[in-house]
């Protein structure tokens, strides 16, 4: 889910950027400045769903916007209109599945989603409750405690909201990979069955790419 | 590089004429060299049985990784496969006529076995939803008594109708592994945050 990724970026750095992409036999771009995305609501709306979906994905800053409309959509509106309704293909699904396992313990920032319309706001206020009652949040245990199908899609896309936004982080501030390697190594081999498991989830993320590009 | 590859297997099973050897094939490497086959300890087991109709079939995943699919008779006397099959399996794919109530009767017998003595993440896949008589994945579920499984329409002899289908089940596994993961926080976050 390289897509989200380059989402996020664009909008932390509040840097005018372009976004170019290329879904199936179709080349286009998104340009982004000023905390929004240029076009009207439901052209950055299609945009959006594209980019998710997208096979390969561009970041380009500095971009030349002198081509480019006076409309502009907050990023939190747009990722909001962006999202409502949106389900996904299996092949999306199991792209946001992988793309979650490889996400750290984490903290949950709030934010007024409510006022961008974001439809699925309440699973969001629900996810930063259950980050203040442990003081962390395990996405993976967040997506995997769905309750049926469409709970799980709400889920991936409150997922994919928060982490576009920013309003997920890295619990340690990101320098955790290499920090907790002793401790790490100390509990592989007390705890026998931590090292397999860790495996299979990577096994099936091989295996979800391969049979994508089949 | 034979030495060192892992083997994971994919489980294709449900009735006789469901569309599973159609599956198995197009979701294989249409050519693998001998050579390059890892061995395995179920692959003598497995040669006894492709004599009763198993389809076999091998899908490259990287250099360290290769995937057996496995396509196995659909009749619940060969229910006992299972304790070899689901060894290093990492998920099954129940394929059913839609159209069959035959089909539709074994399917349950197979099942129920599975249910009871295999723990894997399971789909089912309601094939021939093109032809007429088809009943729908609802009924399927309803009949069948498949509680959460899901079913989905498929047809075999498409290959993105059977790669969606195994994304499903592959979907569906990664959520599973990684709900009873122990977490080790080695996470390789750098390009994410
Ligand atoms: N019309 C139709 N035919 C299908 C579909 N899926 C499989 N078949 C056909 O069903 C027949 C039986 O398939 P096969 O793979 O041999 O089934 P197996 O006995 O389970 O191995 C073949 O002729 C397939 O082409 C489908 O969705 N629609
Ligand atoms: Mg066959």
């Amino acid at each position: 889910m390289n897509s989200l990724v380059y989402l996020r970026r664009m909008i932390i750095n509040q840097k005018p950027a372009r976004l170019d992409y290329t879904k199936g036999s179709e080349t286009n771009s998104l340009y982004y400045e000023r905390a929004g995305f240029e076009g009207s609501y439901a052209d950055v709306s299609q945009k959006l769903r594209d980019i998710f979906e997208a096979d390969s994905v561009e970041v380009v800053t500095d971009p030349d916007f002198s081509n480019v409309s006076s409309q502009r959509i907050f990023a939190p509106q747009a990722i909001a209109s962006a999202l409502a309704g949106y389900s996904f293909t299996p092949a999306t699904r199991a792209e946001l599945l992988s793309f979650t396992m490889r996400l750290p313990p984490l903290i949950v920032r709030l934010y007024p989603m409510q006022r961008y319309s974001f439809q699925d706001n309440g699973a969001y206020m629900k996810m930063h409750m259950q980050f203040q009652h442990n003081g962390v949040l395990r996405m993976q245990n967040y997506i995997s405690q769905a309750e049926n199908t469409r709970d799980e899609v709400v889920r991936l896309r409150v997922m994919m909201a928060t982490y576009i936004l920013g309003l997920i982080a890295p619990l340690n501030g990101g320098a955790q990979g290499s920090s907790q390697k002793p401790q790490e190594t100390a509990k592989a081999a007390t705890t026998s069955s931590a090292q397999p498991k860790a495996k299979k989830t990577s096994i099936l993320s091989r295996i979800i790419n391969r049979i994508r590009g089949l | 590089m034979t030495e060192s590859k892992q083997i994971v297997k994919l489980v294709i099973t449900g009735p006789v004429n469901a569309g599973k050897t159609t599956m198995v094939q197009n979701l294989s490497d249409s050519q693998v060299a001998a050579t390059d086959v890892a061995a395995t300890d179920s692959v003598s087991q497995l040669k006894a049985m492709t004599t009763v109709g198993l389809d076999f079939g091998i899908l490259k995943i990287d250099d360290t990784l290769e995937m057996h699919l496995f396509g196995t008779p659909g009749q619940s006397r060969f229910n006992f496969m299972w304790k070899i099959l689901s060894k290093g399996a990492i998920g099954a794919i129940f394929l059913v006529d839609s159209t069959c109530d035959e089909s539709m009767l074994e399917m349950k017998k197979m099942f129920l076995y599975f249910s009871e003595h295999v723990d894997l993440p399971v789909v089912v896949g309601a094939t021939k939803q093109d032809l007429p008589g088809a009943k729908t994945p609802d009924e399927i579920a309803a009949f069948l008594e498949l509680g959460d499984t899901m079913v989905i329409p498929v047809d075999a002899r498409d290959k993105e109708s059977g790669k969606m289908l195994t994304l499903t089940l592959l979907g569906n596994a990664l959520v599973e592994a990684q709900a009873d993961e122990d977490y080790d926080d080695d996470y390789d976050t750098e390009d994410l945050f």
